[in-house]
């Protein structure tokens, strides 16, 4: 009997291992999403949600948004200017 | 200035209690490590050890006295030799022992190399400039300063935590062992700056030491322990000089995990286990032991299931050492009431306030059952939304890039990346231990790896909590130090595998080894060392980057310790810099309070009374800070007419003057 349950706990374990790592897959995968202008802006728009406006507008958090979606945060002059005079490029 | 004396004492404190904790384990033990790894690991042990008893000794109000933590370290090691005096007839030997050059002594002098590369480029960085970097170490250097005067690590002046942590942030109710480790140090090392930057960089680079003993006893294997201990000095991602408690938590966990391998041979283990659990639980402010006790917690599951037995004496020394730590935590909820201490650790998200807020202008003060439920169903949420919260300062999400290319240009707290050999090696050693032991994971031998998969799995997911959809624990990019370990296990499997793949030709195992070797310094090891040495960014209090400098070198010419008093509410800046001004006393409070209502002859008056030497107003900084407290409006109108009067003042002569910052000698 003790056999058997060290067998199955052997089981869950490994398997657990095996979905966990599949999951780490799909979810790298899925975070393409947060790449590109549209990750961008999703990110901010995430953190004006649960910290505030002030908060969002930020350098600091606008450079790891921009960071995140694998673009510059630049500080630009002109129609591209967001509110905050900051804008992320991408190449 | 160097303090010779002090890095003996720190090696006497450490030893001592190392040698003390594990003296009663190995009494009656039938195996005994080699005399370095013996010697070494009493080290790591007696930091843990320091850290729990500092707080011990604190809580009955016991002073933080240096003498005191001699005394303590030397009473077993004194009373040891004594015993072995006396079994030798209270004769010294005749014959000084021969010293015999094993096979582990060369691995071991290799990682004795590599700690002192690693010492030597945190150091050679730390100093590079005369001041401290950024926020954190200004902050630590009052704690500093506050143990090492006062030889307490209670903040006694205070009755809320928010009050607390705006004074000393990292003492109390944040817990102090490192300000206390280092202000000890301090009591016998005059010069505050050398003291926290040069133990810091040191406490740093013994934790691979450290690290090796605990990956040689994890893996059976000197070749992948030492592969491994290289990868970790040289992953850009793993600890920066920066200075904060990080740097001494994270370096407890190796001990507390050599402790926990030393179980399996010897029960007794599971007390140092406790103690080392315990270090870590009263070093830093909850996010990172929690995340090391998981990390403990992970291989005590994962080993009961693969040695088919519950680790009881595993689990207790985990669970007995967070029970040890209480000496502080429930002195800090009794200090400061449940209330009060969980709602400086348990913010609520503005959505969520807002929801509350909203609700509660309803004007609806009756509630109902329905109405409580939803409360309690919202504040759960809102408290599992805290303690998994990725964010942070540095906290973002990751590309693939961030993973593998590793940059000179990095974050000075928490740097990333692994670097590109690095990341291939340990992508190959990832494969290959998934592929190879897909059926026999589970085995006893192979706990190890199945801990270690675990770990990256964990470790992986933690630092990732922006960029996946589902976060598992705070402060994502703060656990960039703890992926690193695994990363670095795992490629030292791949890269053992992948030399002893060409077994048959020695002369191809020798120049792959080589060419690895150089491979790893070039893309991960190089940006370390760019990224360690270079100047760092320093408080935004400055005006500009030169300021600092300035400071520094003003503040050379003055004697340590003099009592320089800032206009601006900045005083841990003069800490910093190895002077001093009395930041928590009553009296400097107050008069903070209204300081720019107080006109020359109440300031000089203050100065005097308080045994102020300097005085230095900054413009910048005072418009920026006063502005913070009086409003603008209010400074623009009163710092004109302040600096007047102090310009014009018989009793402060200026020693020094620029278009921003004067520095005047109080008469």
């Amino acid at each position: 009997m003790e056999q058997q349950n060290t067998t199955l706990l052997k089981k869950i374990l490994l398997y657990s291992l095996y979905f966990l790592l599949l999951l780490m897959i799909v979810f790298s995968l899925m975070a393409a999403r947060n790449t590109g202008e549209k990750g961008y802006t999703q990110c901010v728009e995430k953190k004006c949600y649960e910290k505030g406006e002030q908060f969002c507008s930020k350098a600091r958090e606008l450079a790891n948004c921009c960071s995140g979606a694998g673009g510059n945060l630049v500080t630009v002059n002109g129609p591209n200017q967001g509110s905050s005079g900051y804008t992320c490029i991408f190449d | 200035m160097i303090s010779v004396i002090t890095i003996l004492l720190f090696f006497v404190y450490l030893w001592g209690l190392g040698f003390s904790l594990t003296y009663f384990i190995y009494l009656k033990s039938s195996s005994k490590p080699d005399f370095l790894e013996r010697e070494i690991m009493n080290v790591g042990i007696g930091l843990g050890a320091f850290a729990i008893l500092s707080i011990i000794i604190n809580f009955f109000r016991i002073p933080l006295d240096w003498k005191i933590f001699l005394l303590l370290s030397l009473i077993v090691p004194v009373y040891a030799g004594f015993i072995i005096l006396k079994k030798n007839g209270f004769k010294l030997p005749h014959k000084i022992p021969k010293f015999i050059l094993t096979k582990s002594d060369l691995f071991v002098f290799a990682v004795l190399f590599i700690f002192a590369v690693s010492l030597y480029t945190y150091a050679s960085g730390a100093f590079a400039y005369p001041y401290l970097e950024d926020e954190d170490p200004w902050g630590h250097s009052i704690g500093v300063k506050y143990v090492a005067l006062n030889k307490d690590a209670y903040n006694p002046t205070t009755t809320t935590v928010q009050e607390a942590e705006s004074i000393l942030s990292y003492i109390d109710p944040y817990p102090p062992a490192y300000d206390v480790l280092m202000g000890v140090l301090h009591q016998t090392s005059p010069d505050l700056n050398w003291t926290i930057k040069f133990f810091n960089a040191l406490i740093i680079s013994l934790g691979l030491l450290f690290f090796y003993f605990f990956a040689n006893n994890f893996m059976q294997n000197k070749t992948k322990a030492l592969a491994a201990t290289f990868f970790l000095a040289v992953i850009p991602s793993y600890l920066s000089h920066f200075i904060w408690a990080h740097s001494m938590t994270i370096t407890l966990l190796f001990p507390a995990l050599y402790a926990f391998n030393k179980i399996f041979e010897e029960k007794k283990w599971a007390l140092a286990l406790a103690v080392m659990v315990a270090g870590i639980w009263v070093t830093q402010n909850l996010s990172q032991p929690i995340k090391l006790t998981t990390m403990l917690l992970i291989y005590a599951a994962v080993a009961s299931v693969t040695h088919a037995r519950f680790l009881k004496y595993h689990f207790a020394g985990i669970f007995g050492g967070m029970l040890l730590s209480q000496f502080w935590w429930m002195a800090m909820v009794h200090k400061y009431s449940l209330q009060y201490f969980f709602g400086a650790y348990v913010r609520v998200p503005v959505s969520l306030r807002e929801g509350i807020v909203s609700n509660s202008s309803a004007g609806d003060v009756v509630t109902t059952a329905g109405a409580t439920g939803v409360a309690f169903v919202g504040k759960f949420f809102s408290i599992l939304k805290t303690i998994t919260n990725p964010g942070g300062s540095g906290s973002r999400a990751y590309t693939l890039g961030d993973f593998i290319v590793a940059k000179s240009n990095n974050m000075i707290n928490a740097p990333i990346g692994i670097g590109v050999v690095l990341s291939l090696l340990a992508l190959f050693g990832l494969a290959y231990l998934v592929f190879k032991y897909r059926s026999s994971l589970t085995v006893k031998e192979n706990c190890w790896r199945m801990v270690v998969l675990f770990w990256l799995i964990y470790t992986f997911w933690v630092v990732n909590g922006m960029t996946f959809p589902i976060s598992i624990a705070r402060d994502a990019f703060r656990t960039w130090f703890l992926l690193a370990i695994p990363v670095s296990i795992i490629a030292a499997e791949g890269a053992y595998v992948f030399i002893n793949t060409f077994k048959k030709n020695k002369l191809t195992q020798v120049f792959l080894t080589v060419l690895l070797v150089v491979g790893v310094i070039l893309t991960s090891g190089v940006h370390k060392y760019e990224a360690n040495t270079s100047i760092w960014p320093t408080s935004g209090s400055f005006s500009n980057m030169q300021e600092p400098f300035l400071y520094g070198e003003l503040f050379k010419g003055i004697p340590l310790d003099s009592k320089v008093f800032l206009y601006a509410p900045r005083d841990k800046l003069v800490f910093g810099y190895g002077l001093f001004s009395c930041s928590w006393c009553q009296e400097v409070k107050d008069f903070r309070k209204e300081i720019i209502y107080k006109n020359h002859d109440e300031l000089y008056a203050f100065l005097i009374r308080n045994d102020y030497e300097y005085f230095m107003i900054n413009k910048n900084m005072d418009y920026k800070y006063l502005s913070d407290k009086f409003g603008e409006e209010e400074v623009k109108k009163m710092l004109p007419v302040r600096y007047q009067e102090f310009l014009t003042s018989t009793k402060l002569t200026p020693i020094y003057s620029n278009e921003n910052v004067i520095l005047f000698k109080v008469d």
